[in-house]
């Protein structure tokens, strides 16, 4: 496994904070709010220590849009919220009070959408400037306790987890949410290659 | 074959699904029109395959749907266009004069030459959903307002109950103190005002005792306080036990 090193991480969030930008320009267009999206850390670490970090940034409950890649590396991408967080959100851009996320349904509808437009914002964004083509599955939306969230990756050792802390930032509203992006050791390994080719001096 | 015969061999199985789907090419023409939307929208197959979909609904023209769908076009990521955000992505009128709610789902295709992308478009019919969601919320709201109102009632009968008593008290002890004095007794017009301001305050504690709804008026700071007036009115919410 390739040890990513602080340019990577670097040229990592640059990517990001690209993608993200584009995110914001594209929500600002289509709800006429102004939204700004910042980045303000990125970290490359061990799947087992994700649950750790979104358990104390995050709280137990989290609502998750997800979307898979397929290319010359692949795994999943997720955008997640705090549940009081996501509900806050969503009642910042319909303008109606929050309700509780289990009796709204129709809520994650919005949420996929808003989750969709940041993930598509950041998978472009490092698509474009690696030249690399993925494949993707429709984005879905998952809320449950942090354990159950990510169930479908215990036991695999060889996870590692791209993680970024995002800043939604509504009106008056600072709202906490995190891209994280799965991939398997050698998804990583490609990923870091292919930076590698971007900055090479 | 050409490109259109070729779309409609390959996409035919679409028109026996029950959602709306569509697919354009990256100039915006319609390529594929499927017979659920033909008869969702009332728009024909023929009357639009060919024609820049902007033509038919403008809103494609605008630069919110321009960013999105440019992604589509260069192969990348799907894109959601959800009920709550744009309610109907292609109007379709139900019997009732309402519109059907949607929620989109448009994914990237590679074209027939494959040199290119095609975007298509699938409508899922999601307003039975959102009706039961905003029956739901409806009734919520009514549920929060019994609860406040049955706070109120309570708060408003012990209120009615522990001051009754004291009015009643000072009414009557007014009343005989009057009849004790003649009226150019220079007593006389201030315990005619206590009777009255008493029985003013016991107008008010009958109001308390009437109030059958949740009614706020604003008060000094921003906040808010219960308007007695409006709240005593006849009404048609009743706090249930």
């Amino acid at each position: 496994m390739i040890t990513p090193t602080k340019r990577h991480l670097n040229a990592l969030k640059e990517l990001i904070n690209i993608g993200t930008g584009r995110s914001a320009s594209v929500l600002n267009t289509m709800l006429q709010s102004h939204i700004v999206l910042q980045v303000p850390c990125v970290q490359i670490i061990p799947y087992n220590d994700l649950k750790y970090e979104l358990k104390t940034l995050g709280g137990k409950w989290l609502a998750a849009v997800n979307m898979a890649f397929e290319g010359k590396f692949t795994g999943s991408t997720q955008l997640i919220f705090p549940t009081e967080s996501a509900s806050k959100l969503v009642a910042a851009l319909i303008g109606e009070a929050p309700l509780p996320m289990d009796v709204d349904e129709v809520r994650e509808g919005t949420l996929c959408e808003v989750g969709n437009i940041v993930l598509n914002g950041v998978m472009g964004s490092i698509a474009n400037m690696l030249k690399l083509n993925f494949q993707y599955s429709v984005p879905s939306f998952m809320a449950d306790s942090v354990d159950k969230l990510f169930a479908q990756n215990d036991g695999k050792s060889e996870t590692v987890v791209l993680f970024a802390r995002t800043n939604f930032k509504v009106e008056k509203l600072c709202i906490d949410g995190f891209v994280v992006i799965f991939f398997e050791v050698a998804s990583l390994d490609a990923l870091l290659n292919a930076i590698d080719n971007l900055i090479k001096p | 074959m050409n490109e259109l015969d070729g779309i409609t061999q390959k996409v035919d199985v679409l028109n026996h699904v029950p959602i709306g789907m569509f697919l354009i090419r990256k100039d915006y023409s319609v390529i594929f029109w499927n017979k659920c939307l033909e008869n969702w929208t009332g728009v024909g197959s023929k009357d639009i395959i060919g024609k820049n979909l902007g033509d038919n609904y403008s809103h494609f023209k605008t630069p919110a749907y321009y960013a999105r769908l440019g992604i589509i076009f260069q192969g990348g990521p799907p894109a959601i266009f959800s009920s709550q955000l744009h309610k109907h992505i292609i109007p379709s009128p139900l019997p009732n004069g309402s519109f059907r709610i949607q929620h989109t789902t448009v994914t990237s295709v590679p074209s027939i030459d494959g040199k290119s992308y095609y975007a298509l478009f699938a409508i899922e019919d999601v307003s039975d959903i959102s009706r039961r969601i905003q029956a739901i919320k409806e009734a919520e709201k009514t549920k929060i307002e019994k609860e406040k109102l049955k706070g109120v009632i309570e708060t408003a009968g012990a209120v009615c109950h522990e001051l009754n008593q004291p009015l009643m008290i000072i009414s009557a002890l007014s009343e005989i103190i009057m009849n004790q004095i003649s009226e150019g007794d220079s007593m006389y017009k201030n315990i005619n005002n206590i009777f009255k301001a008493v029985k003013r305050a016991g107008a008010t504690t009958q109001k308390l005792a009437n109030i059958t709804r949740y009614e706020t008026r604003a008060y000094v700071s921003g906040s808010k306080i219960i308007d007695i007036d409006k709240a005593s009115e006849a009404s048609s919410i009743v706090p249930q036990e």
